[in-house]
């Protein structure tokens, strides 16, 4: 007779299985026979997670002499782990990724720093790395400049950092990071000068080697004295494709920003910006090479921004969403009738009446918008975030014309409605009602999200499910 | 147009072509081959098997093709398993490796899936010994290379 088949008759349907399993069915499973035994612990150490101190001590106790230790590919950890041997001993040769952060009351140990950089420098595999929430002091640099700067695998880190550091330090962190293809930064810290009246950036970026990074963020919460450094940096990143610059920045640096990215960033595609002023997010917009494909910013007060995008025709992903929003719904139109390549489009859209609605006041300027049709009509996922400002109610003209364009988007996938919870909004959100037949023809759509002041009614959640069977509401 | 089937044991089943195409393999040798009546051999497909399998494709003739999502963690995926799918499933443990099998072989995703997650599901919660048990395995360690295992993985318990 033949034998059974068992579960490890094909590797792959191994791996299948485990992947329904917690760690503690792994770990059952590796003591069931030799056979699963050889099966299951690649797969259980596969991912190593220490979340406590019990962990960490067992952790430490096995790991030069554990068995399948080289099949480690992913830490993440709370903890430090270190050879007790020797630093710079790899006790994972394969380790590919460490995500790291650190439980609070472990960084005061004197060295914490100091001997998660060194487990980084001894595992050469390592290719992204996070560390999340170091508190770091002026011994930084050094320890960064000898476990990352030379590190012969690593192209992504993503560090955030608190504690004490001067820009003159921070600077030389920044500098170590030339071989990196990804870098996020974060720093939770009051920067300070050493020598306040001394800064010259260029002589803090003494290193003229140019960068490999090609997606680059930077998030700091004080102030913008770190900026001109950012600039400098930025010259020697000819390869960059994301930028991201979230947190507020001075005028001065995004009027220079936006002839620095067109000078020494010709492949920029993703750009993401902090709240700024409307004159400087202009700047840089302007400025961008023709072959921006993303861009998220807030909208501050700005009339002129819909105006910039449309000649930015080639972006396929937009999002408006922090900041104050457009102040019209005509400034939503100009942007759904210039943009015709977005795939992604999220707005916040404040509803005025057309007395005050900076296109509204020109009637023949309306007629002419609300004769067209949108142009974006490749649009996969659409988040709307409409607010109602009005006291009259002259915006019927509008909803009505909005309803009809969205019936158009034929390849809408995910359609995101949020109308608000307070006041004024009921309008809106029964216009929706109303005019929910309209969508009828968007064939493809699967994920719906309507936030409004009333729930659906019955009936309409029979309609809505029985047009898109398979949606996720 | 119907498809004809040959399993391995060389009994003869007709299919709707949309049924057979939810087989990837099938659907490939069909494209392969254009227009044609000559039936299929399935080599490594017993006629019993074949016959769940049919009945899985049957009931699941009009989903839609699965888009596999890559940002999905597969250990945050749900282990939840159509009703349907469970009963369908409710086989001895034989006929399950076999369906599962031949679903790889079929290349049948959807339902590779759900005999995956019908094993792990027999899995979940038990221990080494009620695991030997429910798949009858003999325990094969000695006691020292039980306690190194033991020791090696101890890491991974949560308390």
């Amino acid at each position: 007779m033949e034998s059974p088949i068992s579960i490890l008759d094909i590797p792959l349907i191994q791996d299948q299985i485990a992947l329904n399993l917690a760690t503690q069915d792994l770990v059952a499973c590796a003591l069931v026979c030799r056979a699963w035994s050889e099966a299951f612990n690649p797969i259980l150490w596969n991912f190593i997670r220490i979340g406590s101190t019990i962990q960490q001590r067992r952790f430490i106790r096995v790991q030069e002499s554990a068995r399948y230790r080289s099949h480690a590919r992913t830490l993440t950890t709370a903890y430090p782990l270190s050879s007790s041997l020797s630093p710079s001993c790899a006790v994972l040769p394969n380790l590919t990724r460490l995500k790291c952060r650190l439980n609070a009351s472990c960084q005061q140990n004197e060295g914490i720093v100091e001997t998660m950089f060194l487990f980084i420098q001894a595992h050469e595999s390592l290719i992204t790395v996070q560390l999340s929430s170091l508190t770091v002091d002026h011994t930084f640099p050094g320890i960064f400049e000898r476990c990352v700067k030379d590190h012969p695998s690593l192209t992504s880190l993503d560090l955030s950092i608190r504690g004490f550091i001067s820009v003159e330090d921070l600077s030389k962190v920044l500098n170590d990071c030339t071989r990196l293809e990804r870098l996020r930064l974060r720093v939770a810290t009051y920067l300070y000068y050493e020598d306040a009246w001394d800064i010259i950036p260029e002589k803090l970026m003494g290193d003229q080697r140019n960068c490999r990074l090609t997606d680059f963020a930077i998030d700091q919460e004080h102030r913008c004295v770190f900026d001109p450094v950012i600039l400098q940096f930025l010259e020697r990143c000819p390869l960059l494709r994301t930028l991201s610059l979230p947190l507020s920045k001075g005028e001065s640096t995004l009027i220079s920003l936006g002839p620095l990215i067109s000078a020494h960033c010709p492949q920029l595609q993703h750009l993401q910006l902090g709240r700024a002023t409307q004159t400087g997010l202009a700047a840089v917009l302007q400025a961008c090479s023709a072959g921006l494909l993303a861009l998220t910013m807030p909208v501050a007060c700005l009339n002129a921004v819909p105006a910039i995008l449309a000649h930015r025709r080639t972006l396929m992903k937009l999002d408006l969403l922090t900041g104050m929003g457009l102040q019209s719904a005509s400034e939503l139109f100009s942007i759904t009738n210039s943009c015709p390549q977005l795939k992604d489009l999220a707005l916040k859209v404040k509803f005025f009446d057309s007395s005050r609605d900076a296109l509204g006041a020109n009637e023949e300027t309306l007629a002419r918008l609300l004769s067209q049709d949108w142009v974006c009509t490749n649009l996969e996922n659409l988040t709307l975030e409409l607010q109602d400002c009005a006291t009259e109610r002259p915006r019927l003209p509008y909803i009505e014309y909005m309803y009809q364009q969205l019936g158009r988007l034929t390849r809408l996938k995910s359609l995101w409605m949020n109308f608000g919870k307070e006041r004024g909004l009921l309008e809106l959100s029964q216009g929706f009602r109303d005019h929910l037949q309209s969508l009828a023809g968007l064939k493809d759509l699967d994920r719906l999200r309507i936030d409004a002041v009333e729930q659906a009614s019955v009936d309409e959640l029979i309609w809505i499910t029985t047009q898109w069977p398979n949606i996720k509401l | 147009m119907p498809v004809i089937l040959v399993s391995s044991d060389a009994q003869e089943f007709k299919v709707d072509k949309e049924v057979a195409e939810r087989s990837i393999l099938i659907k490939n040798m069909l494209e392969d081959v254009g227009e044609s009546d000559s039936p299929i051999p399935l080599p490594n497909v017993t006629a019993a098997v074949l016959t769940k399998v049919i009945e899985y494709c049957e009931h699941h003739r009009n989903d839609p093709v699965q888009v596999p999502d890559e940002t999905d963690d597969p250990r945050k995926r749900s282990n939840d398993i159509e009703e349907w799918d469970m009963k369908f499933m409710q086989v001895d443990q034989e006929m399950l490796f076999e369906i599962i099998l031949a679903a790889n072989y079929l290349d049948i995703k959807p339902l590779l899936d759900v005999g995956c997650k019908t094993v792990a599901n027999i899995i979940k919660g038990k221990t080494p010994e009620e695991i030997r048990k429910a798949f009858n395995i003999v325990n094969d360690f000695t006691p020292e290379e039980e306690a190194q295992i033991k020791k090696e993985n101890e890491w991974a318990e949560d308390r």
